[in-house]
C-alpha cells in the first residue's frame, strides 16, 4: 500500500511539535525571573517572591493586600502603589487611571506591573492592617426587588476591627462558566461594634459576575472569603452639622456611620440623612432609621422617592434626592453652622450634590464621598 | 463573512466570565462576523443608520442619568432609568473602558422596554455589534425601531 500521502502531514506534525517544545523551553528560560525581593518602605519590610507574576498578587501572597475593586483586571484603577525602581514605561491599560502628578511620582497600577527584578516600593502603613478573612454566610435576604442584605460570620480570623464607612473585597469563587476567582468591593453596612460579623447591601448588576453569584447562588451556610478593611471613607471628628446623602445601595456605609455614631454617643451634632430611591418599592431600612430618629434627637432622616407609581402609598418626599437637600439648606439648616457632608452613590448624584453643597458654601475639603466608579 | 484576527480575539473576551458573567454571545452559535453582518444587513433593510441610532440612544442615556438613579420621563413618551455600579468594563475589542451603567428605556404607550449599557452603546456605535441572540443586552433592531419610534 502506498503511504506517501501520510508523509506531508507527518512532517508538518513533527515540525509543529518541535517548534512547540522550543517555544516552551525558551519561555521557561526567558521568563524565569527566579526569586525577587520586594523592599517596602525603605526596607522596613522585605519579602521574597517568585518573579514573573503581577505585583498585586505577589504582595497578596505575603498577606499584603492593596485595595483593588476589580481583583486585578485593570478596570478599577484602585491598586495604585509608588514604585521607586524602574519597571519600564506605563502600559496603555494603566494610563486612563493616572494623573500627571501620579506619573511624575511613578505611581503604578500594581495589577499591571510584573515583578521581574528586585523592587523598592512605598506602601502606606495602614494598609498592613488589611487581612484576608474566611467567613460563613449566616443570612441573605431581599431588601428590594434588586437589593439583598448579606450577613457573614467571621471564621478565621474570627474578629475584625474597621472604621464605619470602609469596604471589603468579596472573593467570588469560580461558578458555572466562570473559571477564575473574582473580587469585587462592597461597603460594610454593619456597625464596627460587631466585631465578629459583617453585613453588606448588594444590588444586582445585570450581567455582573459577583452580584449574579450573590443574588442567585449564594445561600446561608456557604463559605465566602473576603479582604478587609479598605477605604478612606469614614467619620471625621467635628462638631459641624452633618449632611449625609445616599442613593440605593449607597445606604450601606452611611448606615454603618450613623449606627456607629449613635453607639459611641456622638449624638450632639445635627445629622441630616437624605436617602434617594427610584420608587417606593426601592426603599429599605426605613423603619430601622425612623426608629433611630426617635431615639436620637438631633438625627433627621429624609427618605425621597424619585417617581411615584399610581398604587404607591408613599407619603414622604418625592423628586430627586437633591430637592429636599436644597430645601433644607435654604430654609431649615442654619446657614452660619459649619457643615460636613458624607455622600455615597452614583457619580452623577455625587456631582449634583457637591454642586449644591458648594453653592451653600460648604467647603470642598469637608465633603467626603464614596463614588461608585 | 470571514473572521478577522480582531474578531477572534474579541470572541475570547466575549465568553462568559471573562468580562461579564453571561458574556456577550448568549446562545448564538453563529460566528461573530456573521452576527455583525446579519445585523448590518437588517439595519439597511429597516433604513436604520448606526450613527443616528447611537446618537438617539445617547440622548436617552444623558436624560436618564439626570434622574440620579431614579426614573425620569423623556419627551412625554418614555421613562428612562440609569443604574450605576462600581467599576469599569473593558470593550471586548479592547478599544476602551466603560462605566457599568445600565439604561432601561420604557416606551409608555406600549410598555415595551429595552435595556442597554454604556458598553453596549459603544459596541453598537463602533463595531455594529448588538450582541448574540439570548444575551441579556442583545438589542434587536426591530424592537429598537418600535420602542424608539424610528
Amino acid at each position: 500500500m502506498n503511504l506517501d500521502f501520510l508523509i506531508a502531514p507527518l512532517v508538518v506534525g513533527i515540525i509543529g511539535t518541535v517548534l512547540a517544545g522550543l517555544i516552551s523551553l525558551i519561555d521557561l528560560i526567558v521568563n524565569n525571573y527566579g526569586e525577587v525581593k520586594l523592599s517596602i518602605n525603605d526596607g522596613k519590610k522585605v519579602v521574597t517572591v517568585k518573579g514573573g507574576a503581577p505585583l498585586l498578587s505577589s504582595l497578596a501572597e505575603h498577606d499584603i493586600f492593596l485595595p483593588s475593586a476589580c481583583g486585578g483586571r485593570a478596570t478599577c484603577g484602585v491598586c495604585k502603589v509608588k514604585i521607586k525602581s524602574d519597571v519600564g514605561p506605563y502600559l496603555p491599560t494603566e494610563l486612563p487611571f493616572m494623573t500627571q502628578g501620579e506619573k511624575q511620582k511613578n505611581i503604578r497600577l500594581s495589577c499591571q506591573v510584573k515583578v521581574k527584578a528586585n523592587l523598592e516600593l512605598e506602601i502606606p502603613e495602614d494598609l498592613f492592617a488589611i487581612q484576608k478573612y474566611s467567613t460563613t454566610v449566616t443570612s441573605i435576604k431581599d431588601l428590594t426587588p434588586d437589593i439583598k442584605e448579606l450577613k457573614l460570620a467571621l471564621k478565621d480570623p474570627n474578629q475584625i476591627s474597621f472604621k464605619a464607612g470602609q469596604y471589603a473585597q468579596l472573593i467570588i469563587p469560580p461558578y458555572g462558566k466562570i473559571k477564575q476567582f473574582t473580587q469585587r468591593a462592597y461597603s460594610i453596612s454593619s456597625s464596627p461594634s460587631d466585631r465578629t460579623s459583617l453585613e453588606f447591601v448588594i444590588r444586582l448588576v445585570p450581567g455582573g459576575i459577583a452580584t449574579t453569584y450573590i443574588h442567585t447562588l449564594l445561600k446561608a451556610g456557604d463559605d465566602l472569603e473576603l479582604i478587609a478593611p479598605l477605604g478612606d471613607f469614614y467619620l471625621r471628628e467635628s462638631e459641624a452639622d452633618m449632611l449625609c446623602v445616599a442613593g440605593g445601595s449607597g445606604m450601606a456605609p452611611i448606615k454603618s456611620l450613623l449606627f456607629d455614631m449613635y453607639e459611641k454617643g456622638i449624638t450632639k451634632r445635627d445629622v441630616y440623612y437624605f436617602f434617594g430611591a427610584g420608587t417606593a418599592a426601592d426603599l429599605f431600612y426605613i423603619d430601622l432609621l425612623k426608629d433611630l430618629e426617635k431615639k436620637w434627637r438631633t438625627f433627621h432622616f429624609i427618605p425621597v422617592v424619585t417617581q411615584m407609581d399610581s398604587n404607591d402609598k408613599w407619603k414622604g418626599e418625592t423628586g430627586l434626592v437633591t430637592k429636599p437637600l436644597e430645601d433644607f439648606l435654604a430654609a431649615k439648616i442654619p446657614k452660619q453652622n459649619p457643615k460636613q457632608a458624607y455622600l455615597c452613590g452614583s457619580p452623577g448624584m455625587i456631582d449634583a450634590v457637591i454642586k449644591i453643597l458648594t453653592a451653600y458654601e460648604v467647603n470642598k475639603d469637608d465633603i467626603f464621598y464614596d463614588k461608585f466608579s | 463573512m470571514k473572521m478577522s484576527p480582531q474578531h477572534n480575539q474579541a470572541v475570547q473576551q466575549m465568553q462568559p466570565g471573562v468580562i461579564t458573567a453571561e458574556g456577550f454571545l448568549g446562545t448564538d452559535k453563529r460566528p461573530l462576523a456573521d452576527i455583525i453582518q446579519a445585523d448590518e444587513e437588517q439595519a439597511a433593510r429597516l433604513d436604520i443608520e448606526w450613527e443616528q441610532l447611537a446618537a438617539l440612544l445617547r440622548k436617552f442615556y444623558k436624560a436618564g442619568i439626570q434622574a440620579l438613579g431614579g426614573t425620569i420621563e423623556f419627551l412625554g413618551k418614555w421613562n428612562v432609568k440609569v443604574d450605576e455600579a462600581r467599576g469599569l468594563l473593558p470593550c471586548p475589542f479592547k478599544d476602551g473602558l466603560f462605566h457599568k451603567h445600565t439604561i432601561l428605556v420604557t416606551h409608555k404607550p406600549s410598555g415595551q422596554q429595552l435595556l442597554f449599557s454604556e458598553l453596549s452603546l459603544h459596541l453598537l456605535e463602533k463595531h455594529h455589534f448588538l450582541q448574540g441572540k439570548g444575551s441579556t443586552f442583545r438589542l434587536e433592531l426591530s424592537e429598537l425601531k418600535t420602542v424608539l419610534d424610528l
